[in-house]
């Protein structure tokens, strides 16, 4: 079988490339596809509300997943920092996931509740004022812009078809929830709800 | 977990891979023996490949290879549900908080079984450094991003190591604290009170702590004292000691969470509060909120148990030497917290800002050893560097050990304050505080005080509180250029945010009439027979030497009266000796201009009026050979400084706009010679460039603000 026609072929080269890496993504991800379901079943996870789906894209486009990871692993020292290891349940309504790949700043997966409302808003404002040691930036133009909430609902309709179990009338409120606050509310909204 | 019909998937698309695998490697092993490396397979444009034995050792590994990944699909999961011979699950890394190590450091430590809700004794497991591990490691992940690494908490977030908690602080009122978290809500009073009463109310709540000082009108107080029973007493009680059935906090102590300067006060007020602790029940098991809650017992323990090693006698003594020292005046913003430092100094060369000098261990002085503040004080070189001789430890270098000792256990006792301290915006090159150690070389004189041997005890009491605590000369010393006091000039008087600090020679007090008497009853209350203090010296007395005894005041006064070296009393001096209005006098015009003007309040004879104007007939001030400060007080105004309830005086207006510079020459030097006995007249010049000098620094006004002329 091993002649010199089947050996040189490149045909034959990139067919067999394909199917044996073919092999470890049906081994590891077509299993997984089709039990989303089963993952929905076990989930805690909620989907987010129309403000921390606002203070999620912030978080995006602020670069915070840069710094910060959403990923506890489970080892022992990691649990013992980050809390509650991350499993395959926990992300369920996230597009796309943020678990990041490098932590400069603390892993945030079960950030949610741990601190208060008083103390995000002196944190983001400046790091230093209430961590001493961090090398964070501030910021406080987070304070001042405010959300319009003209696309959250757009927003909301793309996740669903994604499968987040939005109704219709959490579309609809969206703008209304979300317009005039400012970015830093949202942001905090949205850390709040992390881990929960 | 897979269905079974994935999970055979998966176990099957892994026996397949493996399969093909095997089967290439094998074929190869199989032609290998057929291999001769002489013989030539192809040529590729005249390059031949020839058929070489693949090397023996790369088939073995490839073969250990595969064993190896045989054992593993064996022993460890890989075939879809299946786990594996040995049933690792990568949960079992976390053994380190699974194996029951905390479980048994908590039963060892004796205090009953941990995982009920039972008898957990606190006191008993922070004994135990095996739970006190587990806890400290606890602590930094979970609660010293808003307590602070040490406990001692910060603005907003609450000191764990002291014995004041808003819930009471039980054991079991810590452990249901960690556990189900707390909520601190107070309601805003914005929309119900208005701004007037808002700061009233707050102005009461900050004199609440006796030792403060505030700038705030007796007025206030009372409408304040009246809101607070209407508004806030329901949940902070009566007496505002607070209660612990609502976490509301007493308000009478020097602890403030939220910040206890009066602007933090005023804002808590009108905005509430929304100050939750998140419940860890959650995320952390009983034993590891228990072993959390005995690292902050110990932490507790170990702060009492500091506080239990200083002498109470010692820190009394240390108080009185504070208050002699009038280290809180300088070390207290405006209306700030006791100690918290934050008050600017203007200088020519940037501002300089106090230090909070409470013992937090990170905003404080909590880190520091005795020693480390006797250098501080006496030598002025703190932690970070040189200080600047805005704190004048050209003066507290002479205070004893004993002293500084009681200084440092009264500083030790005080509740730390959770004020970080207001970066100086002094410019290059003074911000580089190495710099101060030439400074240091040319003008820090350290030579001892001398006590010569002819001179009494009170005289050498005096000169030890004069110079040293007291650090009188620090203003009433002229400085040169670099801000160092003249030492050829001891107690010359010298000009302070534009009022003069006198001369206090011995020759200028004789002269001027003050008596020992005079100068205690000044210090001690600020009014005298001799006139009041006012402006910076207002503070002094306010903030020091009125806490001062009567004995160690005379002490002080006799040294001053006696002089010193370089300030020696000349015998020639004669005391003057003022005549009063006479009949001649009162036709005069500068008499109908100040019958008019000053004479309303002060007296148609200068000789004040009670509760509205001090006299002005022998006045220290309108005596003085300095006419600075009465030019300075007509020009300026005087507000009250409300240092004595029953001996206050109206404010003063400023005439800047009232009366003209000739005017204003014509009247000062006719009550300086009338009322004070002193001859130099006052020129319309020396009005003018004073009264430019104030304008240009914006500290003219009073009730009639000024508009600045057009430069």
């Amino acid at each position: 079988m091993l002649t010199k026609e089947f050996t040189q072929s490149v045909w034959i080269l990139i067919l067999s490339v394909i199917a044996v890496a073919s092999l470890s993504l049906l081994a590891w991800v077509l299993p997984n596809l089709f039990t989303k379901s089963e993952l929905v079943k076990n989930s805690t996870a909620k989907p987010f509300t129309a403000l921390q789906l606002a203070g999620r894209d912030i978080y995006i486009s602020e670069g915070c997943a840069n710094c910060h990871s959403q990923m506890v692993r489970p080892l022992a020292a990691e649990v013992a920092r980050y809390g509650r290891f991350t499993t395959a349940e926990d992300d369920i309504y996230e597009y796309p996931n943020l678990w990041g790949s490098k932590r400069t700043g603390p892993d945030l997966a079960n950030l949610g509740r741990k601190y208060s409302y008083q103390w995000h808003e002196a944190h983001l404002r400046d790091p230093r004022a209430v961590v001493p040691t961090s090398i964070m930036p501030a910021y406080p133009w987070l304070f001042e812009k405010r959300l319009s909430g003209e696309r959250i609902g757009r927003k909301m309709e793309v996740l669903r078809s994604l499968g987040v179990p939005y109704t219709d009338a959490e579309i609809d409120r969206a703008r209304l929830e979300v317009r005039n606050k400012t970015y830093a509310q949202a942001l905090i909204a949205y850390l709040q709800s992390l881990g929960e | 977990m897979l269905t079974t019909f994935w999970s055979s998937w998966v176990i099957l698309v892994v026996l397949a891979f493996f399969a093909v695998m095997i089967y290439v490697v094998g074929s190869y092993w199989r032609i290998n023996k057929d291999a001769d490396k002489d013989r030539e397979l192809y040529t590729f444009d005249g390059v031949g490949e020839n058929d070489a034995k693949i090397p023996r050792i790369l088939l073995l590994a490839y073969a250990i290879g595969f064993v190896a990944v045989a054992i593993f699909f064996l022993l460890y999961p890989g075939m879809g549900n299946w786990g594996g011979l040995m049933g690792w699950k990568s949960q079992d890394e976390l053994q380190f908080f699974a194996d029951g190590s905390l479980t048994e450091a908590i039963q060892s430590a004796g205090a009953g079984e941990s995982t009920g809700s039972g008898a957990a004794n606190l006191e008993q497991l922070a004994q135990s450094d095996e739970v006190i591990g587990y806890g400290a490691t606890l602590f930094k992940t979970h609660c010293a991003a808003c307590h602070g690494d040490d406990a001692q908490g910060q603005k907003h977030f609450p000191n764990l190591t002291d014995d004041e908690s808003l819930y009471g602080g039980s054991d079991q009122s810590i452990l249901h604290a960690i556990e189900h978290g707390r909520h601190g809500v107070m309601v805003g009073w914005r929309d119900v009170l208005t701004d007037q009463q808002i700061e009233n109310v707050s102005a009461y709540v900050a004199s609440l702590q006796p030792e403060r000082q505030l700038s705030v009108s007796p007025v206030s107080l009372i409408s304040g004292e009246e809101l607070f029973s209407y508004n806030c007493s329901v949940c902070h009680g009566d007496d505002a000691k607070g209660n612990q059935q609502v976490g509301a906090s007493d308000l009478t102590d020097a602890v403030w969470v939220h910040g206890g300067s009066l602007e933090d006060i005023e804002n808590t007020v009108r905005n509430g509060l929304d100050s939750p602790m998140p419940a860890f029940g959650d995320q952390l098991n009983r034993e590891q909120i228990l072993a959390l809650a005995a690292f902050i017992k110990r932490k507790q323990l170990q702060s009492s148990k500091h506080l239990a090693t200083l002498n109470g006698a010692t820190i009394k003594r240390g108080e009185y030497l504070a208050y002699a020292g009038d280290c809180v005046a300088c070390h207290t913003a405006e209306n700030g917290e006791l100690f918290g430092g934050g008050l600017p100094f203007p200088t020519p060369f940037g501002n300089v800002y106090s230090t909070n000098i409470s013992p937090h261990r990170d905003k404080g002085i909590g880190r520091y050893t005795y020693d480390e503040f006797a250098r501080a004080v006496r030598d002025g070189k703190g932690k970070h560097g040189n200080l600047y001789p805005a704190m004048p430890y050209t003066s507290y270098q002479y205070v004893t050990d004993e002293d500084t000792q009681a200084l440092w256990q009264f500083l030790q006792s005080l509740p730390p304050v959770n004020r970080e301290n207001t970066p100086d915006t002094m410019m290059f090159p003074s911000n580089i505080r190495m710099g101060l150690g030439a400074w240091n070389l040319a003008f820090f004189d350290r030579d001892p005080l001398s006590y010569p041997g002819d001179k009494s005890e009170k005289w050498k009491r005096g000169k030890y509180l004069t110079l040293g605590l007291g650090h009188c000369a620090e203003c009433h010393t002229p400085r040169n250029l670099a801000q160092a006091m003249k030492s050829d000039a001891p107690m010359q008087g010298n000009v302070i945010d534009y009022w003069n600090a006198p001369d206090i020679t011995a020759n200028e007090l004789y002269e001027n009439g003050w008596t020992e008497k005079d100068i205690v009853d000044f210090l001690k209350t600020g009014d005298s027979a001799k006139g009041t203090a006012f402006a910076g010296m207002a503070d002094v007395v306010k903030n020091s030497t009125r806490h001062m005894s009567r004995e160690d005041l005379s002490a002080m006064a006799t040294y001053l009266l006696e002089g010193d070296v370089g300030n020696v009393r000349d015998p020639a001096r004669k005391r003057l000796a003022p005549s009063g209005f006479t009949a001649a006098d009162k036709q005069r015009e500068e008499y109908r201009l100040f019958a008019e003007t000053c004479g309303a309040c002060h007296g148609q004879d200068g000789e004040g009026r009670k509760d509205i104007a001090p006299a002005l007939l022998g006045n220290g001030i309108i005596a003085h050979s300095e006419p600075y400060n009465t030019i300075a007080v007509v020009l300026r105004g005087l507000s009250p400084d409300y240092l004595e309830p029953n001996r206050d005086y109206m404010p003063m207006t400023s005439f800047n706009d009232i009366a003209g510079d000739g005017q204003i020459a014509a009247v000062i030097t006719f009550i300086r010679e009338k009322l004070g006995g002193r001859d130099t007249p006052v020129t319309r010049e020396m009005v003018r460039d004073l009264r430019r000098t104030l304008e240009k620094n914006r500290v003219t006004g009073g009730f009639h603000e000024q508009e600045l002329p057009p430069q």
